[in-house]
């Protein structure tokens, strides 16, 4: 699997951040793994087969037996790293009786786990040799029976220890009655006790770390699967329950009744909703056009996001999805925040955009271009645009652009078009009625364009709507219809 | 003002914690004597069927407790009695102690451990630094043993009381070491004043959320519509304003009260000046006693076991 190598800012901007905030992971270990975002990439083909094929069985445990569940969210409450501590007896550093109580609580929360079979059985997950550390690290205690987890280093008392250790306790019992004369005697002779239990408890210790040591590897893999396991949980939770398990598709990127939960969520406590999207993307260039306010960015990032997620092991906010896998994510939009020094806004974003083609003609890489070269002179912005898409559409990677520009050269390619309107005649005079007349009469669903012979523009209409002076909006349309033909 | 007698502490302290679950010592600046009342408290309970659980509230998780520049207390346990240390301060003990709990909160010296004392012997408390924790470590120890009485030695803040969010009793200590009779006696009033401010009904009075300072209550009062009726700040804890913010709010009529706040059950008087020596004992119990009602106890000249060694 590989990293997100995404700064805070590009999480937040694509709609990252707001789903991990939603992910209800009980430790915080699992929070840190949640966070780290590592994805399946192209040679992670059986790994997210398998993954999501136990997604799927958790999600029927999840709904068939909710008291297993709970119990299994109960104790991951306990779940702490126990990599340093094992490093200790890996690294034959001295442990401590804190230590040890740390890996046996640890030991019980996995016992605690395994417990509720269906629910392991369907997390894929595999526990062994938990018996024989319990057993180790039990002493010569009774056992707990489930009752709380205790440890004393005095539980693995052997008959000469256990013997330093009472003479111990009785000289430390005299001193609250010892006279002051008594007193420097008393402390100089349980000095000498304490010092005997000292290195008696050392050998102890060192015991207990032989002992441990053949663990230390099944202790970790079982650490990373109870991990894996609360993380798991939490995306389930999160997840929608209409939703199809995403099925891999190498040939096409394909999502139906798609959304963004950030946006989704937005429009709703606004009491508005947000129009799901039907969208497939292959490899080359699928290209959107439509008016502004028509929703591509948005469109965009449904897409980038829902592709980002199920490649993080997520089920994907859509009823349906096909996803391949990807050796990269690149998302180039408005680069304003991430402003390099010394260039523009234009140079900028030709930085990110060579990098991005760089990664799409070397491995399987997801592009989302949102309105390249905007930020020069249309007829440059449109030449570049163009060979832009000339050149994407020849590699074997994956690329969604939105763009306002004809491009120069026909190329036959997927084309969707967002943000079809019908505006009554008569706009309304006042703006904030302008506004929300417009947004009523947009359909932000995509519309498949690709066969049609021209897409309809509709900056003028949307100016005129809005109010911009009739003269300028003739003069606009008289322009347009010579430019035109 | 109650001067309890050096024989009559251990009953004295037993009795007045009978019906808390959590008690907190407070000292006004360094050697007020804390570390002997816990020692008391210790020995107070060495029979008795509660049990004790002890711990110290830790600076940024330095050995040296930075505000007083003295080690964290060493307190000697009996069986039984229970600590809340840092792990590597347990390693060092010699109680066997038996692990309950380990908890979030990692210091420089380990997370805060909860243990046990399985035979008498020393450990140096340094428990957690932060409010949230401290709370967190309160509530495992009621589930853990909900009749056990909660020490802890010191307040987060040298110079804040305990906040009822984890002590419902304290201990105010202070020193000959900070003054003349007089000013000692000046300094403890205006601390009492704070830690004994009366507490707000439901719904009464006008809150101010937060640490409340002088500067706090001057642009409230001054950019605010306030006309009547107390102030009501959050925790007894909560009041950091002067002598002199004290006496305007007088003048103007405004009486501050507080929505919760730990009960102050006695003060200690440490007679040992910085130097070590004894200070003249009747002229300080005579000024304090002009200034409180509380139960007076004065400590011994004799330093208790573990304070000694």
């Amino acid at each position: 699997m590989k990293t997100l190598p995404f700064t805070q800012a590009k999480k937040d901007d694509i709609g990252l951040s707001y789903v991990l905030a939603q992910v209800d992971v009980t430790a915080p270990l699992s929070k840190r793994a949640l966070y780290a975002c590592h994805y399946f990439a192209t040679n992670d083909k059986q790994k997210r087969i398998q993954y999501f094929q136990n997604m799927k069985r958790l999600k029927d445990v999840m709904t068939s037996d909710k008291e297993a569940w709970n119990a299994v969210k109960y104790a991951l409450r306990d779940l702490i790293d126990i990599v340093p501590i094992l490093d200790k007896v890996a690294g034959q550093v001295e442990l401590d009786a804190t230590d040890l109580y740390l890996l046996k609580k640890h030991v019980a929360l996995e016992k605690r786990v395994i417990e509720q079979e269906a629910l392991c059985k369907a997390s894929g997950l595999l526990f062994t040799d938990h018996v024989r550390v319990e057993t180790l690290l039990r002493g010569n205690r009774p056992l707990a029976n489930g009752g709380p987890v205790r440890l004393a280093l005095s539980d693995f008392d052997d008959q000469e220890l256990a013997k330093a250790r009472a003479e111990q306790a009785a000289l430390n019992l005299q001193l609250p009655d010892a006279s002051t004369r008594s007193l420097p005697l008393l402390l100089k002779t349980i000095e000498a006790a304490e010092r005997r239990v000292r290195s008696l408890e050392a050998k102890t210790i060192e015991w207990l770390r032989q002992g441990l040591l053949p663990f230390c590897q099944t202790l970790t893999d079982n650490l990373n699967r109870l991990v894996d396991l609360d993380v798991c949980m939490g995306k389930i939770q999160l997840a929608d329950l209409e939703a199809e398990m995403p099925r891999l598709d190498q040939r096409v990127l394909a999502f139906t009744d798609a959304y963004h939960l950030e946006e989704k969520e937005r429009l709703s406590a606004d009491g508005r909703t947000f129009t799901t999207q039907d969208v497939s993307v292959t490899k080359g260039v699928t290209l959107i056009t439509g008016a502004n306010m028509s929703g591509k960015s948005v469109a965009l990032n449904t897409v980038f996001l829902n592709a980002l997620l199920v490649n993080l092991g997520f089920y994907p906010f859509a009823k349906t999805a096909k996803v391949p896998l990807f050796d990269s994510y690149h998302h180039v939009g408005d680069v304003a925040a991430d402003r390099r020094q010394g260039l523009s806004t234009f140079g900028t974003e030709v930085v990110s955009l060579k990098k991005a083609v760089q990664a799409a003609e070397t491995a399987t890489a997801l592009l989302v271009i949102d309105e390249p070269f905007r930020g020069t002179n249309p007829e440059e912005g449109r030449s570049l645009a163009s060979g832009l898409v000339s050149y994407l559409q020849t590699q074997e990677s994956f690329t969604l652009m939105a763009t306002h520009y004809r491009l120069s050269k026909p190329v036959k390619l997927r084309h969707y078009m967002s943000g079809d309107m019908i505006l009554p005649e008569g706009a309304p005079l006042a703006e904030g009625a302008a506004i929300a007349q417009l947004a009523a009469h947009i359909d932000y669903r995509l519309k498949d364009v690709s066969n049609a012979q021209e897409v309809p523009q509709r900056a003028i209409d949307i100016a005129g709507w809005l109010g911009l002076q009739p003269e300028i909006i003739e003069q606009a349309k008289r322009t347009s219809e010579e430019v035109m033909g | 003002m109650t001067r309890i007698t050096s024989h009559e502490h251990a009953a004295f302290l037993r009795d007045t914690f009978a019906s808390d679950q959590a008690v907190a010592l407070i000292g006004l600046g360094k050697n007020a004597g804390k570390t002997t009342v816990l020692n008391a408290l210790i020995h107070a309970h060495r029979n008795a069927a509660r049990s004790l659980v002890l711990t110290s509230i830790g600076y940024d998780g330095e050995s040296y407790d930075l505000v007083a520049g003295h080690q964290k207390p060493l307190v000697y346990l009996f069986p039984g009695m229970a600590a809340i240390t840092a792990q590597q301060f347990l390693k060092q003990a010699s109680i066997d102690p038996e692990i309950l709990a380990c908890f979030a909160g990692d210091t420089l010296f380990g997370p805060p451990v909860f243990a046990k004392a399985k035979q008498a012997g020393f450990v140096v408390i340094a428990g957690p630094s932060s409010l949230q924790d401290l709370i967190a470590i309160r509530a495992r120890i009621r589930e853990e043993d909900p009749g056990a009485l909660f020490v802890v030695d010191g307040a987060l803040g040298r110079k804040r009381g305990a906040t009822a969010d984890y002590a419902d009793g304290s201990v105010l200590c202070v020193s000959a070491a900070f003054g003349a009779p007089h000013e000692l006696a000046e300094k403890v009033e205006h601390a009492l004043y704070a830690m004994t401010l009366p507490l707000a009904k439901a719904g009464e009075g006008t809150r101010l959320y937060g640490a409340i300072t002088d500067r706090v209550v001057t642009s409230f009062l001054n950019e605010t519509q306030y006309k009547q009726g107390p102030l009501v700040i959050d925790d007894r804890a909560a009041c950091f304003i002067s002598s002199q913010m004290r006496r305007a709010l007088a003048r103007r009529g405004v009486e501050l009260k507080a929505w919760q706040g730990a009960s102050v059950r006695a003060l200690v008087f440490n007679p040992r000046l910085a130097g070590g020596q004894l200070a003249p004992l009747e002229p300080y119990v005579a000024s304090l006693a002009q200034k409180t009602d509380l139960p007076l106890l004065v400590l011994d000249a004799e330093p208790a076991i573990g304070k000694a060694i």
